[in-house]
C-alpha cells in the first residue's frame, strides 16, 4: 500500500513540476507589408525632408538586428494647387549611437517654403508602383491682442507676463515658449545664445527643475515673473563677471500644429497612467495606403518689451533700447 | 420552539401564535465555545424547495473563510471561483460574468450601490469579510426588484452586531490591520469595524514586483432598534461604509490618484398583523476618482458620482405560500467627469438623471413542486435623457419545476437595462482610472436579454449537480470611439454584445469534507461598426476543483485548483520605425526620433497559454479563558506556474501573475 501511495505521490511532483513551467505562446500573427510615409513641413525653414520606409518582419523581437528599411528610388512629389516639385534622394552619413550604422536615405526638397493657411499635397510613388498620398494644409496666422501688457516686468506689477492671441482655427495643438537672446563676451567675441524661459521651476528633493509646458490648445501664456529672474540668473551661472552679457530680445515663439500634426503628437505622446498597462498602442495616421504622418506647422514670433532696469538688476547689459 | 445554531448556546422557549396574524419573536443566541464536530441528521432532507433562483448563489462566510486567501479574505475573488465568473489575471479583483462586462455587475451593501468596491488599484476588495453576514450573488435571471445593471447583482448584507455582549475583534494580515466592535444598545445593537492598510511590500508580487504607493482605509457601521416599545413590528437600521485609496508616488514630475466612497443609508422594515412586509429605505451614494497629474505630462481627470436612491418595497404573502410584490424605486444620479477639453480648459462631460421604475411581481408558490416568479420592472424615466426610456418595459421570469424531489428544471428570461456605465479603455489590462458616466443622451439605454435553463440533481442528501445553460444578447453597449480624433467626435459608439455557454457543477459535502468541481464552455462576442471581436475576458473552458476538510480540533484546510484555457491577446504582424515627436519645437532633425513598434493583427484573435493554479489554505482556531482567535496560513500558487499577463509588445518582455506566494493571517476576538 505505501509503495502505490509513494508511486502515486512521485507522479504528482513529476507533474507538477512539468505543469509549473511557462507555456510558450504566439505571440505574431501573419506578416503584411505596411509603408511608412513621414513629413513635417515647416514655415521657419526653405527645405523640406520626407522619408520612406518599409515595416520589417522578423519573429522576434530582436528589432536591433534589423537593416535600415528606408526605400530607395521612390518619386516623391509635392502640389500646391497646381504647381509641383519633386524631391530628391540624398543621405546623411549615420549619427554615432543611432539605430542603423549605413547612412540615412531621405527625400528632399530646397528653396520651399509653405505657406500659411494653404494645402499641399504630397505623393511618394515607390518602386514597387505602391503609392502613398496625403494632404496637410498649414495652420493661418495668428494674431496677437494688443490690450494686454507684454513688458517684463509686467506694467501693473503682477508679477505675472502674460500674452495672448488669437487663433483662427481653435482645434490646433500651440507650443510656446519664451527665449531670452543675449551676447556673451568670450575672450572678446560676442557669440549669441538663447535661453529658453521654463513655464516654472519646482523643487523637489532639494533640487530646484525647470517644467517646460507640452503642446496644448491654449491661446495664451503666462509665466511669472520669479521665473524669468531665475532663469535670468542662470544666464550666468557660475560666472562673477556678469558684465560680460548683454541682453538683446525676450522674444515669445509660437508654433501652431496643423490638425494632422495635431493628432499624430497627442497619439504619440498619450501617456497613460502610472501603474495603467495598456497593450496595445494609440496608432493614428493620415498616409493614404500606408502609415506615418503628413503634417505641418506655422511658426511665429513676437518681441516682448522689456525695461533696461530689469536687465541691469541681474548685473547684465541691455543690448536693444527699451 | 426550540432554537440552534453552529457556535451558539441551544435555546428552547414557548411562543404562543395568533390565527391570521404574524408573531414576530427575537431570540437572541449566545455564542458558544465549543466547536461542533457533526450534526445530528433528522429525517429526510428535500433536494430542494419549489425556489425559482436559478444562478443564484449564496455564499456563506464560512465557505469565503476556508478558501486560500491571496493576501486577505476576498469576496470578489472568492466569486472568481464560481462557474460562469472570469477574471482576467490574478491582479485584478475585478470580476466578468457570463460575458458581460465589468461595470454591468451591480454591488449592492445593504441594498445601497457601491460604484467602486476596490482598493489598491482593483486588487483587492473593499469590503471588508468580517463584516458580512450573507452574500447573495445572481449571475443573471434576477428578478424584477433589482434595476440598472445587466449582468449580475452581488447583495452583501452586513452583520447586525453582538445583542447580548460587546465585542472586540482585532486581526492582522501582510497588508492591514483591523478592528471590529459590537455589542448592545438600548433595543438594538451595533457593529463598527475599520481596516486600515500599513505595509505595500506584498502588493510588489501583484504587479511584477513593481512599488505600488498604495494606502488604504475603509470603515462601516451599522446599529438597528427593533422594540414593541418604539414601534410594534419595526426593525430600523442605520448604516455607513466609507473607503479611501491613495496611491502617492512622492514625485512632482508623477501623477498621483485618490479614489473616495461615502456611503450611507436608512432602512425600515416594518411586519404588521396581516402578513404585508413593508420595506423603506433611503439612501446615499458618493464616489470620487481622480488623477491628480502635479507636473507630470497626464492629464488631469476627476470623476464624481452622487446617487440619492429612495425605496419602498411591499410584499403581501396569501394563505397559498404566493406572494405579491410591488415598489417603487426613485434614483437621482449626477455624475461628473471633469476632463480638459479641446481648449485646454476643464470641462465637466458628467451629467444628471432621474430614475423613477416601478416593478411587481408574482412568485406562486402554492404547488410543492413548481415555482414562478413573473413581473416586469417598468422605468418611467431615465437617467440620460435619451428619451428612449420613458416607459422602459423589462418583463422577467423564472420558474422552477420538479419532476420528482431529486430533479428540477430551472429557467429564467428577462430583460434588463443599464443607463450608467463606466469609461473603459478595453486594451489596457490594468486600468486605474475607471469613471463612472450616465450614458450619452446620443446612445439609447444599454439593454441585455437573458435566456437560461438548467437542471438540478440532488441523488443524495450529500450530493448535488448543477447544469445552466445560458445566452444573453447585449445592444446599444457603449464602447469608446476608437476613432475620435477631434473634439466634436462622438466619445461612445453603440455597440453589441452576445455570449452563450453552458455550466457544470458537482457538489458533494459530507462532513468532515466538502468537494466542488465545476466546468464552463463558454463564448462571447463584441459588435462594433460592423466589425466582431472577442471581448478579453472570452474564456473558452474554464474548471475550478476545490476540496475542504475539517480536520477538527479548530483545524481544517482548502485546496483549490483553478484552470482556464487562454485569454484573447491581439497578436503582432511586423515592426515599423515609428517618428516620435519628442522635440515639439523641432529643433532638430526630426528624422531621427524613430522607434522600432509592433504593428497589430486583427483585435484579440490570438490566444495566451492556459492559466493554472494550485492554492492551499489551513487555518487552526483556538480558545483561552479571555479570547479566541485564529492562524490562517495560505499558499497561492504551489506549483509556481508561470501563468502569462501579458507580454510588451516592443520588447516581448513577459510578465507572469502571481508567483509562489505564503500569506498568513492572524485574528484575535475577546
Amino acid at each position: 500500500m505505501m509503495k502505490i501511495f509513494n508511486k502515486i505521490l512521485f507522479v504528482l511532483i513529476i507533474s507538477l513540476f512539468a505543469i509549473s513551467c511557462s507555456e510558450d505562446y504566439e505571440p505574431f500573427g501573419v506578416y503584411r507589408e505596411n509603408y511608412i510615409m513621414n513629413s513635417v513641413l515647416r514655415s521657419d525653414t526653405t527645405q523640406q525632408i520626407v522619408t520612406v520606409s518599409s515595416s520589417y518582419n522578423i519573429r522576434n523581437f530582436e528589432t536591433g538586428k534589423v537593416k535600415d528599411p528606408a526605400i530607395e528610388g521612390a518619386i516623391v512629389r509635392i502640389w500646391e494647387g497646381d504647381k509641383v516639385e519633386f524631391f530628391s534622394e540624398a543621405s546623411v552619413p549615420s549619427q554615432p549611437g543611432g539605430r542603423y550604422s549605413t547612412p540615412f536615405i531621405f527625400y528632399t526638397v530646397d528653396n520651399f517654403v509653405p505657406k500659411a493657411g494653404t494645402t499641399y499635397e504630397i505623393e511618394a510613388l515607390l518602386p514597387n508602383g505602391r503609392r502613398l498620398k496625403s494632404t496637410t494644409t498649414l495652420p493661418k496666422k495668428i494674431s496677437f491682442y494688443t490690450n494686454i501688457s507684454k513688458r517684463i516686468p509686467p506694467e501693473d506689477d503682477s508679477e505675472i507676463i502674460h500674452v495672448a492671441w488669437f487663433a483662427p482655427e481653435p482645434d490646433r495643438y500651440v507650443a510656446a515658449r519664451f527665449k531670452v537672446v543675449y551676447f556673451k563676451n568670450e575672450n572678446g567675441t560676442e557669440v549669441r545664445y538663447e535661453k529658453i524661459v521654463p513655464q516654472e521651476y519646482i523643487e523637489f528633493n532639494g533640487k530646484i527643475l525647470p517644467h517646460y509646458p507640452e503642446p496644448s490648445f491654449t491661446n495664451s501664456i503666462e509665466i511669472e515673473l520669479k521665473t524669468f529672474s531665475r532663469a535670468m540668473e542662470e544666464i550666468s551661472e557660475g560666472e562673477p563677471d556678469k558684465t560680460k552679457f548683454k541682453i538683446l530680445a525676450f522674444i515669445l515663439e509660437i508654433m501652431v500644429y496643423d490638425e494632422y500634426l495635431t493628432s499624430y503628437y497627442a497619439s504619440t505622446s498619450a501617456i497613460s497612467e502610472d501603474f495603467s498597462i495598456s497593450l496595445d498602442q494609440a496608432e493614428y495616421t493620415n498616409i493614404e495606403g500606408g502609415l506615418g504622418i503628413f503634417g505641418s506647422f506655422y511658426k511665429q514670433r513676437t518681441a516682448v518689451k522689456f525695461t533696461h532696469e530689469y536687465i541691469r538688476s541681474f548685473g547684465y547689459e541691455p543690448g536693444l533700447t527699451e | 420552539m426550540i432554537v440552534s445554531y453552529v457556535g451558539y448556546i441551544k435555546k428552547s422557549l414557548r411562543i404562543h401564535v395568533e390565527p391570521n396574524k404574524i408573531t414576530q419573536v427575537d431570540i437572541p443566541l449566545a455564542p458558544s465555545s465549543y466547536e461542533l464536530q457533526t450534526i445530528e441528521k433528522v429525517g429526510q432532507r428535500v433536494a430542494e424547495s419549489n425556489a425559482t433562483d436559478i444562478s443564484l448563489q449564496r455564499i456563506t462566510v464560512k465557505e469565503l473563510e476556508d478558501l486560500p486567501k491571496g493576501v486577505e479574505t476576498d469576496v470578489f475573488r472568492s466569486l472568481q471561483y464560481l462557474p460562469g465568473v472570469q477574471s482576467t489575471g490574478d491582479v485584478s479583483a475585478r470580476y466578468y460574468v457570463r460575458g458581460g462586462s465589468a461595470d454591468q455587475n451591480l454591488v449592492l451593501l445593504n441594498g445601497v450601490t457601491l460604484y467602486n468596491p476596490f482598493h489598491a488599484l482593483g486588487l483587492f476588495s473593499a469590503i471588508d469579510p468580517e463584516v458580512i453576514n450573507s452574500i447573495e450573488f445572481y449571475k443573471g435571471g434576477y428578478s424584477a426588484e433589482f434595476g440598472d445593471r445587466i449582468s449580475s447583482v452581488l447583495k452583501i448584507n452586513t452583520k447586525d452586531g453582538n445583542k447580548n455582549n460587546f465585542a472586540a475583534k482585532a486581526s492582522s494580515s501582510f497588508l492591514t490591520g483591523k478592528l471590529l466592535l459590537e455589542g448592545p444598545l438600548p433595543a438594538g445593537s451595533f457593529m463598527i469595524t475599520g481596516r486600515k492598510s500599513y505595509s505595500n511590500d506584498i502588493l510588489k508580487k501583484f504587479l511584477n514586483e513593481q512599488t505600488v504607493p498604495a494606502d488604504f482605509y475603509d470603515m462601516s457601521f451599522k446599529a438597528n432598534f427593533s422594540s414593541p416599545n418604539l414601534i410594534k413590528g419595526a426593525k430600523v437600521t442605520f448604516h455607513g461604509f466609507f473607503s479611501g485609496d491613495k496611491v502617492s508616488n512622492g514625485d512632482p514630475f508623477k501623477e498621483d490618484f485618490e479614489w473616495k466612497n461615502n456611503l450611507f443609508g436608512f432602512n425600515w422594515f416594518q411586519i404588521s398583523d396581516s402578513p404585508l412586509f413593508l420595506e423603506l429605505g433611503l439612501s446615499f451614494s458618493d464616489f470620487k476618482g481622480e488623477v491628480i497629474p502635479n507636473f507630470s505630462n497626464v492629464k488631469p481627470k476627476l470623476n464624481k458620482v452622487e446617487d440619492v436612491t429612495f425605496k419602498t418595497d411591499f410584499t403581501y404573502v396569501y394563505d397559498s405560500k404566493d406572494e405579491f410584490s410591488v415598489g417603487v424605486h426613485v434614483k437621482d444620479i449626477e455624475t461628473k467627469l471633469f476632463l480638459e477639453n479641446s481648449k485646454g480648459a476643464v470641462s465637466n462631460v458628467g451629467t444628471h438623471g432621474t430614475l423613477l421604475s416601478f416593478y411587481a411581481k408574482y412568485k406562486f408558490l402554492r404547488y410543492e413542486n413548481l415555482g414562478i416568479d413573473i413581473g416586469s420592472r417598468i422605468n418611467l424615466t431615465g437617467l440620460s435623457g435619451a428619451g428612449d426610456n420613458t416607459g422602459g418595459f423589462e418583463p422577467r421570469l423564472s420558474f422552477t419545476y420538479r419532476i420528482i424531489p431529486e430533479i428540477a428544471i430551472k429557467g429564467a428570461w428577462g430583460i434588463y437595462s443599464q443607463e450608467l456605465s463606466t469609461v473603459t479603455d478595453e486594451d489596457e489590462v490594468i486600468t486605474i482610472f475607471e469613471p463612472w458616466l450616465i450614458n450619452p443622451f446620443y446612445l439609447k439605454p444599454t439593454q441585455s436579454r437573458h435566456y437560461i435553463l438548467g437542471v438540478q440533481m440532488q441523488p443524495y442528501n450529500f450530493l448535488q449537480f448543477n447544469v445552466e445553460g445560458y445566452y444573453k444578447d447585449i445592444f446599444s453597449l457603449p464602447l469608446l470611439n476608437d476613432n475620435k480624433a477631434f473634439s466634436t467626435d462622438n466619445d461612445f459608439v453603440a455597440g453589441k454584445g452576445e455570449s452563450y455557454g453552458i455550466e457544470f457543477m458537482v457538489r458533494l459535502t459530507a462532513d468532515p469534507v466538502r468537494f466542488t468541481a465545476s466546468y464552463t464552455n463558454a463564448y462571447s462576442y463584441k459588435e462594433i461598426d460592423n466589425w466582431v471581436y472577442y471581448p478579453r475576458y472570452d474564456v473558452r473552458h474554464s474548471a475550478n476543483i476545490s476540496l475542504e476538510y475539517n480536520w477538527g480540533w479548530g483545524v481544517s484546510s482548502s485546496l483549490v485548483w483553478i484552470y482556464s484555457s487562454g485569454l484573447p491577446f491581439t497578436q503582432l504582424s511586423g515592426f515599423y520605425d515609428k517618428y516620435f515627436i519628442d522635440d515639439i519645437y523641432f529643433d532638430g532633425n526630426f528624422y531621427h526620433n524613430q522607434i522600432p513598434i509592433s504593428i497589430l493583427d486583427d483585435k484579440n484573435l490570438g490566444r495566451l497559454p492556459d492559466y493554472h493554479r494550485l492554492d492551499f489554505n489551513i487555518s487552526k482556531k483556538f480558545d483561552f479563558t479571555f479570547f479566541r482567535g485564529s492562524i490562517d496560513f495560505s499558499i497561492i500558487n504551489v506549483y509556481d506556474r508561470k501563468n502569462l499577463f501579458y507580454f510588451d509588445k516592443n520588447t516581448g518582455e513577459r510578465v507572469n501573475m502571481l508567483p509562489f506566494l505564503p500569506t498568513a493571517t492572524v485574528k484575535l476576538e475577546i
